[in-house]
């Protein structure tokens, strides 16, 4: 988590349009109904650090927005908070005007929030369509049904296979999720999460930890998964070239500070960015 | 392939026909039983490893597929032994009351315990629960309120109950409720295991923090196979209660919980019907090792090997020890033929290394 110091003045010394990227979401009490997703003056402090900085930016339906940013730029922790994982120290989380900030996370997925893992999350020691049945039956109703038989749940069942399908893992369901390859078990989970049907999928850096053949493969199926779905999603991506083509919007965190939000090109193109985090001259 | 398929569904009804004949069956196994099977000895020896089995089973139900690990499940077992008795020779009530009394207590103290216990994880739940089960073992170590009968326990009165429960020569009869009310459980917690509130179970065992991200609150699913366990428990308490005859304080022991985990995991967790063997191999070993220990064999053994050997424990330890290195999966590892999760996992999911640590985890 090491930081190096950004002085205040950097912020100062940058355009105006993107040290404060869209004030017109800013002013309280306004929503704009094109925004799935918001973020208002959003910070995170442990101690004396500060790991979100103030951070407010939206989210328009339908868009894909990645956000990059060097290691402990506080990519995650922002995405914590904006998943419930974390408490804010300040500032507000919208979900389609409606402010989510006080739920827990398991709420604010039944609100259509949708969740990945930088870490693999999924469930081992079960095979990998049970996986995506469990997940599938979990978004729906009857979870409660003790007298009931998980089986007979058809809607899931459908679901379940077809996310497999989506993100092609078909031939694999009768593995245990535990002894998938890396890059299955990371599409994997992104099955479980488009079982549950969310609105909004946030990606924890999808790619993390996938051979570098393999991660072509897992952007044609985010790729997918947006194209079939027509979902929003915020994906949290390492390195610029991954997200480039993907995105029509890219937000750069450094120092736990928003300092871009545009498209790519543009974000490319600033020239504090480049200095500061594409490390060109 | 199919055929075999066919043969291996019939095993379990074969030996459950098996298990049903035996009071009726004249027959004579040399080493493994003294006397005919059908002997209200060695009825009473199958008979008493049913009713653990059962227990067993109760606590597979949260430990093996819902990764909860309790130090407080003697504590249930306990109150199906202990409110019957009390009920019944304390305040003279009738055998069915007794029971229902037991069931509605029982399920009142699990629903209690699992609020408290559950605002806590992993280890921490672990001793929590203990708390609960230590404090039910010294009310009824210190006799309150004259009730429990202290150290000394508390007698069935067995003008209370039907004559076909009572005496040597009715041990068939208690033989056959023991089975019968272990088959009944078995087929409730197959049910319950195979329904979408058991896939939910088996999903908080294998990873809790991606069922609150598939947009479920894991505590109502924990508390409620906390509480189903606990009643099963109960049930396994009563018909135990049946068949030794009497409440003692080792039934809500620690000591008890423990040896439930030992039977889930010789039998293998997560398995419906491994820890049920596994209870049975245990309460078999358990009464014929300290026969064998008494035996002439050992007695002219040099003194070196006789007097370990004359301790049961020593033995069992040693056969413990072997079972946990060669079949980590238990005995339903074993017969399934494939190596499944190996034990660790288990436990890693019921204890997290650093509870605390959770979210730095997903942080990194």
């Amino acid at each position: 988590m090491a930081r190096e110091g950004r002085g205040e003045g950097t912020v100062a010394s940058l355009p105006p349009d993107l040290a404060s990227p869209s004030p017109q979401h800013l002013s309280p009490g306004t929503y704009d109904p094109a925004l799935i997703l918001e973020t208002r003056e959003l910070s995170l402090r442990f101690g004396g650090a500060t790991i979100v900085d103030d951070v407010s930016f939206g989210v328009p339906e339908g868009l894909f927005v990645s956000i990059i940013g060097p290691n402990g730029a506080g990519k995650t922790s922002l995405f914590n908070l904006i998943s419930g994982l974390y408490r804010p120290s300040s500032g507000h989380v919208l979900l389609r005007g409606r402010d989510i900030t006080a739920l827990p996370p398991f709420a604010r997925v039944r609100q259509g929030l949708g969740r990945s893992f930088q870490l693999t999350t999924i469930f081992p020691g079960i095979p990998t369509l049970e996986n995506a049945h469990l997940a599938a039956q979990a978004g729906g109703s009857g979870n409660f049904a003790f007298w009931r038989s998980a089986a007979a749940n058809r809607a899931a069942r459908e679901r379940a296979a077809w996310a497999l399908e989506t993100v092609g893992l078909r031939g694999r369901e009768r593995v245990l999720a535990g002894s998938l390859a890396h890059g299955d078990k990371r599409k994997l989970e992104l099955a479980l999460l488009i079982c549950t049907e969310p609105a909004v999928l946030l990606l924890d850096e999808p790619t993390a930890g996938v051979s570098a053949e393999e991660v072509p493969v897992m952007l044609d199926v985010i790729r997918r998964i947006r194209q079939v779905e027509g979902k929003t999603i915020l994906m949290v991506e390492h390195k610029m070239d991954v997200v480039h083509d993907l995105s029509d919007r890219v937000a750069v965190l450094a120092n736990g500070a928003l300092v871009a939000y545009d498209e790519p090109d543009a974000v490319m193109a600033d020239p504090f960015v480049r200095s500061a985090y594409l490390g060109v001259a | 392939m199919n055929q075999g398929r066919r043969w291996r569904a019939l095993w379990p009804v074969a030996i459950l026909v098996a298990m049903l004949l035996v009071p009726r069956l004249d027959l004579r196994i040399p080493v493994l039983f003294d006397g005919p099977i059908n002997s209200p000895g060695n009825l009473q020896l199958l008979a008493v490893g049913f009713a653990l089995g059962l227990a067993a089973l109760s606590y597979n139900l949260l430990f093996g597929f819902t990764g909860v690990l309790s130090f407080g499940h003697a504590l249930f077992f306990g109150a199906g032994v202990y409110l019957p008795t009390i009920a019944m020779r304390q305040w003279e009530w009738a055998l069915g009351v007794g029971i229902a009394f037991a069931l509605l207590g029982s399920l009142v103290l699990a629903t209690a315990v699992g609020l408290l216990a559950f605002r806590t994880h992993g280890v921490y739940f672990a001793m929590v629960t203990l708390a609960f089960a230590q404090a039910g073992a010294v009310i009824v170590g210190k006799n309150v309120g004259g009730l429990t009968g202290g150290e000394e326990g508390l007698s069935l009165p067995f003008r209370r109950l039907p004559k076909w429960m009572v005496g040597v020569v009715n041990t068939d009869h208690l033989y056959w409720l023991t089975l019968a009310t272990l088959i009944v459980v078995y087929l409730v917690a197959l049910r319950l295991v195979t329904s979408p509130t058991g896939r939910i179970w088996q999903g908080i065992r294998e990873n809790e923090r991606r069922v609150e991200m598939l947009g479920l609150r894991p505590f109502p699913f924990k508390l409620l196979a906390f509480v189903i366990s606990g009643l099963l428990a109960t049930v396994a308490g009563i018909v135990y209660l049946f068949l030794v005859g009497g409440a003692t304080p080792r039934s809500v022991s620690a000591e008890f919980t423990v040896t439930l985990l030992l039977m889930v995991i010789i039998g293998g967790s997560g398995s419906l019907w491994g820890p049920v063997a596994g209870a049975l191999l245990y309460h078999y070993l358990n009464v014929r090792l300290t026969v064998w220990a008494g035996s002439d064999l050992v007695a002219d053994l040099p003194a070196l090997f006789r007097q370990p050997l004359r301790d049961p424990l020593f033995i069992f330890g040693i056969i413990f020890v072997l079972l946990v290195l060669f079949f980590p999966r238990g005995l339903a590892g074993a017969f399934a033929g494939r190596r499944l999760r190996p034990l660790g996992r288990s436990l890693g999911g019921a204890v997290p290394a650093a509870p605390m640590g959770r979210s730095e985890e997903l942080d990194r």
